[in-house]
C-alpha cells in the first residue's frame, strides 16, 4: 500500500516539482537565447538595427521579457515631443551657425532636456517644470543591483549612471532622425560628435558638461596604449554600440543566473568581439569565463582520487591555465589597467573640481547660451 | 566607279556625324563632398597622384559635338594639335606659376634629390648629411659640409671617450643616452688630447626669441644651434638625433602639437627627454598641454616614436617649408611634400603646409576662371578639382586631430614643466634608469 502511495502521489509530485524548477531555467536561458539570437541578426544585419531596440532586447531579458515597454515608450515619447517643442523654441536664437546647424541643434536640444530643468506652459496657462536627469551616487557600477545600469531605471526613476545616461542620449537623438557616437574611458561611457564649425567635442552627461580630451588623458589614470589601441576614446560605430548591449546582456545574465557552464557568456562574448575585437570589457568579461573555467578543472583535478586521473587532467588544467593567461597579457598589453570605484569618482569629480582645465569653451558657449 | 566611291564617302561621313552627336557635351556636376581618406591611406592615393588641373577633364571639355566632319588626315592631325596646344595652355594657366630657376633654388632641387636617393634606399640613410642640406639649400650652398661633418664627429669622439673614462662599457644604449642628455643639459669637461688643457662644453639654452622662425627660418636651423649654442624644439632634437646615429643609439622623433621632443626606450620603459628644458617627461605632462586629440594618438600623429628613415623624410617637410618662405609656393613645394608624406604619412607640418599650398593653388585656379560665383564653378573643373582636394585635405586634418597651439599657449605649457611635481618627477626617471643599470650592463 505504501508502496502504490508513493508510486501514485509521490513520485508524480516531485516529477511534477522538478519539471517546475528545470522549466524554469529553461524559460530564463529561453529568454536570454532569444534576446541573444535578436542582437545577434542585428549585427549579421538580417535584422534592421536600432541601437533603441538593442538596449530594450537586453534589458528585458534580465526581467525575463516582462519589461513594461509600452510605457517606456510612452516616457520615451514624451521626451522625444519635449526635445521636438525645445527645438522649435530656440531655433531662432541659436548661435552655432555651421552649415551642419539642423542636427547640432538636435544634440543641444537633448543635452538641455537631460541636464537642465524646463518649464512647460500648459493650455491653460499654469507651468510646470521637466526636471533633468540626475546622477545616482548609489551603486553606481551595479554591483548589487544590475537594473541600476538600465535605461527603463533611468526612464522611469529618472536617476542613472554613466552607463544609463549617453544611452538613452544616443536613443532621443536617434529618435529625433541623427546620428551620434557612444565612446568609452576607464568604467566609463561619454558622448562623441563632430561639428563642422566646433571640429570633435565631447559631451559628458553625468555632470552635463564638455570636457576636452585631456581631462582622460592627462588625469593620468589612462594609460598611453589603452588610447593608442582605441580601447578607449573611438566614436563607437553602431554596430559596435550593439555589441556594447551584447555584453550587456551577457553581464545581466552572470547577475542573474551567475556564470552557469559559462557557454552563453562567452558566446555573447565572442559575437561582440567578432565586430568589435579590443572591445575591453568583453575580453575582461571573457577572462572571467576562461578563469571560473581554470578553476573548476584544478578543483576537479584536485579531488581525483587516484594519482592516474591527476596526472591526466594535468594537461587539461595547464592549457586552460595558458588560455586565459594569455588572454591576460593581451589586455595588459593593450593598455588596460584596472581603475577601482573610489579613483573613478574621483576622476569622475575631477571635471567639477578643474573645470576651466578640462572643459571646452567654445561648446560651452554655444550649448548653454540659449 | 566615282559613284560607288562618292557612295563611300558618304557613308563615312555619316558615320562621323553619328560618333560626334553620340558625343554630346555633359557638363561637369560637382561632387556632393569631398572624397574622406582613410587612415592607412592618408589621401586614398589620389593626392600624390592628383592629376595636374586640365588632366582628366579634357576629354569632357574639348569634344566637338557641333563640328563640321573632318574629311582627311591632315585635317585631323590640325585640329588635334589645336587641341593638344590649347589643353595645354589650360594646363599652364592652371597650374601655379614657379619660380624654380630663379637664384638659390638649384640647391633646393639638389637637396631634393640627394635626400629622395637615400630615402628611395639608393643611398645610405644620413641624418647629419639631409640636415646639412635643408639648411645649405637655404644659406645659398655657401655651407661646407666636411667642417660641418667633421665638428659632428669631434662631438661624438668625445662623448664616447668620455663614457669609456667613466668606466661605461662602450656598448651600453643607455650610457651613451645619459651621455648625450648630459651633453645638451650639463656642462662637460674634457682633456683636449692634443693640447692637453681641460676644456668645457657648456649646456645648449632655450633661444626664447622668435622660436617657431616666424620672421628668422635660420632660427630653428642645427647650425645656428651649433654656432650660437641656444635652439628650440626644432633643432635640439634633430642635433640630438643626429649624434645618436653617429654613436649608433635608439632614440627617436616625436611629435605634438607645434612642438617635437625624444623619445627612447630604457630595458622596457619608454621615456620622453625634453630638450627644450632638459627633462625627463611623462606622458601624463604632454598631454596636459590640453591641445592633443585622442584620434591624434590614434592615427598615431602625435606622440608616435618616428624612426631615423621616416625623420629624413621629415627633412623634406622642412625643406619645402624653407623654399616656400625664400622662394614661392609652387609645384616643387607639392612635389616635396609628397615625397616626404610618402615616407611618412604623418608629419604635422607637412600636412599643414600640404594644406596651405592647396588653399593658395584654389585662390589662384579661382583667379584664373575669373572669380566665378558659386552656381558658375561647375564650369570649371579644374578648379573644382583643387578645391576637392583641398576640402579633404582639410577633412582629413580634422580627422586625425591636427591641432596648431597658439604661441602663448605653447610657452606656457613648455614652462610648466619647471613645476615642482614636474621636477620630481624627472628626478624620479632619472633615478629609475640609474637604477636598472646594473641588471642591464650590456643592454
Amino acid at each position: 500500500m505504501k508502496q502504490t502511495l508513493f508510486n501514485n502521489v509521490f513520485l508524480p509530485l516531485s516529477l511534477f516539482v522538478i519539471s517546475l524548477t528545470t522549466q524554469g531555467q529553461d524559460t530564463a536561458s529561453v529568454h536570454y537565447e532569444k534576446a541573444f539570437q535578436t542582437l545577434e541578426a542585428m549585427l549579421v544585419e538580417k535584422e534592421p538595427a536600432t541601437f533603441k531596440k538593442a538596449v530594450l532586447t537586453a534589458e528585458n531579458a534580465y526581467f525575463d521579457s516582462g519589461l513594461d515597454t509600452a510605457y517606456f515608450n510612452q516616457q520615451l515619447n514624451i521626451l522625444v515631443r519635449l526635445t521636438r517643442a525645445f527645438i522649435e523654441a530656440h531655433r531662432e536664437g541659436f548661435i552655432y551657425k555651421g552649415g551642419d546647424r539642423e542636427k547640432v541643434l538636435i544634440y543641444a536640444g537633448v543635452y538641455k532636456v537631460m541636464t537642465d530643468t524646463l518649464p512647460i506652459i500648459l493650455e491653460l496657462g499654469d507651468t510646470v517644470y521637466h526636471l533633468p536627469f540626475h546622477y545616482d551616487f548609489e551603486d553606481i557600477a551595479g554591483h548589487f543591483n544590475w537594473t541600476k545600469m538600465f535605461v527603463s531605471k533611468l526612464v522611469s526613476s529618472h536617476t542613472g549612471n554613466c552607463h544609463s545616461l549617453p544611452y538613452l542620449y544616443k536613443i532621443l537623438v536617434e529618435e529625433l532622425g541623427v546620428k551620434t557616437h557612444l565612446a568609452l574611458a576607464p568604467n566609463h561611457v561619454y558622448i562623441k560628435h563632430r561639428s563642422q564649425e566646433l571640429g570633435m567635442y565631447n559631451t559628458e552627461l553625468t555632470s552635463g558638461s564638455f570636457p576636452i580630451d585631456a581631462w582622460l588623458m592627462a588625469s593620468g589614470y589612462v594609460h598611453l596604449d589603452a588610447i593608442r589601441n582605441r580601447l578607449y576614446m573611438e566614436a563607437l560605430s553602431d554596430q559596435q554600440s550593439i555589441a556594447l548591449c551584447l555584453v550587456d546582456l551577457a553581464q545581466g545574465y552572470q547577475h542573474k543566473y551567475g556564470m552557469g557552464d559559462g557557454q552563453f557568456i562567452l558566446k555573447c562574448c565572442e559575437t561582440a568581439l567578432k565586430y568589435y575585437p579590443n572591445y575591453i570589457n568583453a575580453l575582461l568579461l571573457k577572462t572571467d569565463v576562461l578563469r571560473t573555467h581554470w578553476e573548476a578543472l584544478a578543483q576537479e583535478r584536485n579531488e581525483a582520487s587516484t594519482k592516474q586521473e591527476q596526472e591526466e587532467l594535468t594537461d587539461t588544467v595547464l592549457t586552460a591555465f595558458n588560455n586565459m593567461q594569455e588572454l591576460v597579457g593581451k589586455i595588459h598589453d593593450l593598455g588596460y589597467r584596472r581603475m577601482p570605484d573610489a579613483m573613478y569618482l574621483d576622476w569622475l569629480n575631477t571635471l567639477k573640481t578643474e573645470r576651466d582645465k578640462y572643459e571646452n569653451p567654445k561648446i560651452n558657449a554655444t550649448f548653454n547660451n540659449q | 566607279m566615282n559613284r560607288l566611291f562618292a557612295y563611300f564617302l558618304l557613308c563615312i561621313c555619316l558615320f562621323l556625324i553619328g560618333i560626334c552627336k553620340a558625343q554630346t557635351f555633359q557638363p561637369q556636376v560637382i561632387p556632393s563632398g569631398p572624397t574622406v581618406p582613410s587612415p592607412n591611406n592618408p589621401f586614398g592615393t589620389k593626392i600624390p597622384s592628383i592629376p595636374e588641373p586640365g588632366g582628366g577633364y579634357i576629354q569632357n571639355r574639348y569634344r566637338h559635338p557641333y563640328s563640321q566632319p573632318i574629311t582627311t588626315g591632315e585635317q585631323v592631325n590640325k585640329r588635334l594639335l589645336a587641341e593638344v596646344e590649347e589643353d595645354m595652355a589650360r594646363r599652364r594657366a592652371y597650374s601655379m606659376p614657379s619660380c624654380m630657376g630663379s637664384p638659390g633654388t638649384r640647391g633646393y632641387q639638389h637637396a631634393y634629390h640627394e635626400i629622395k636617393t637615400m630615402l628611395e634606399g639608393k643611398d645610405s640613410l644620413n641624418l647629419s648629411r639631409a640636415v646639412f642640406l635643408v639648411e645649405n639649400a637655404y644659406y645659398r650652398d655657401s655651407m661646407d659640409f666636411s667642417t660641418f661633418d667633421s665638428y659632428l664627429n669631434s662631438i661624438v669622439s668625445t662623448l664616447l671617450k668620455k663614457i669609456a673614462d667613466e668606466g661605461q662599457g662602450p656598448t651600453s644604449n643607455t650610457a651613451k643616452i645619459l651621455m648625450l642628455h648630459r651633453f645638451f643639459t650639463d656642462t662637460i669637461e674634457i682633456r683636449n688630447p692634443r693640447t692637453g688643457k681641460k676644456q668645457a662644453h657648456y649646456p645648449f639654452s632655450y633661444d626664447f626669441e622668435d622660436p617657431t622662425g616666424n620672421t628668422d627660418w635660420s632660427k630653428q636651423f642645427v647650425s645656428k644651434l651649433l654656432a650660437e649654442g641656444s635652439g628650440q624644439c626644432h633643432s635640439l632634437p634633430l642635433l640630438y638625433l643626429m649624434l645618436a646615429q653617429k654613436m649608433e643609439t635608439e632614440a627617436y622623433l616625436t611629435f605634438s602639437p607645434n612642438h617635437s621632443y625624444i623619445r627612447f626606450k630604457d630595458g622596457y620603459h619608454w621615456h620622453n627627454l625634453e630638450l627644450t628644458n632638459g627633462y625627463l617627461t611623462n606622458n601624463t605632462w604632454v598631454m596636459g598641454s590640453g591641445f592633443i586629440k585622442a584620434e591624434a594618438v590614434q592615427h598615431e600623429l602625435y606622440m608616435d616614436t618616428i624612426s631615423l628613415k621616416r625623420a629624413v623624410a621629415v627633412t623634406l617637410s622642412d625643406l619645402a617649408n624653407g623654399y616656400a618662405r625664400t622662394h614661392c609656393m609652387d609645384g616643387f613645394v607639392k612635389r616635396v611634400l609628397n615625397t616626404s608624406l610618402q615616407y611618412h604619412p604623418m608629419t604635422p607640418g607637412a600636412l599643414a603646409l600640404l594644406s596651405n599650398y592647396y588653399t593658395i593653388w584654389f585662390q589662384h585656379a579661382f583667379r584664373v576662371s575669373g572669380n566665378p560665383g558659386p552656381n558658375d564653378l561647375y564650369r570649371y573643373p579644374e578648379a573644382v578639382q583643387i578645391y576637392r582636394h583641398r576640402n579633404a585635405l582639410y577633412g582629413f586634418l580634422d580627422k586625425v586631430g591636427y591641432q596648431n597651439m597658439s604661441g602663448e599657449a605653447y610657452q606656457e605649457w613648455l614652462q610648466s614643466a619647471h613645476d615642482e611635481a614636474q621636477q620630481q618627477e624627472h628626478t624620479r626617471l632619472m633615478q629609475n634608469i640609474n637604477k636598472d643599470w646594473p641588471k642591464t650592463p650590456q643592454d
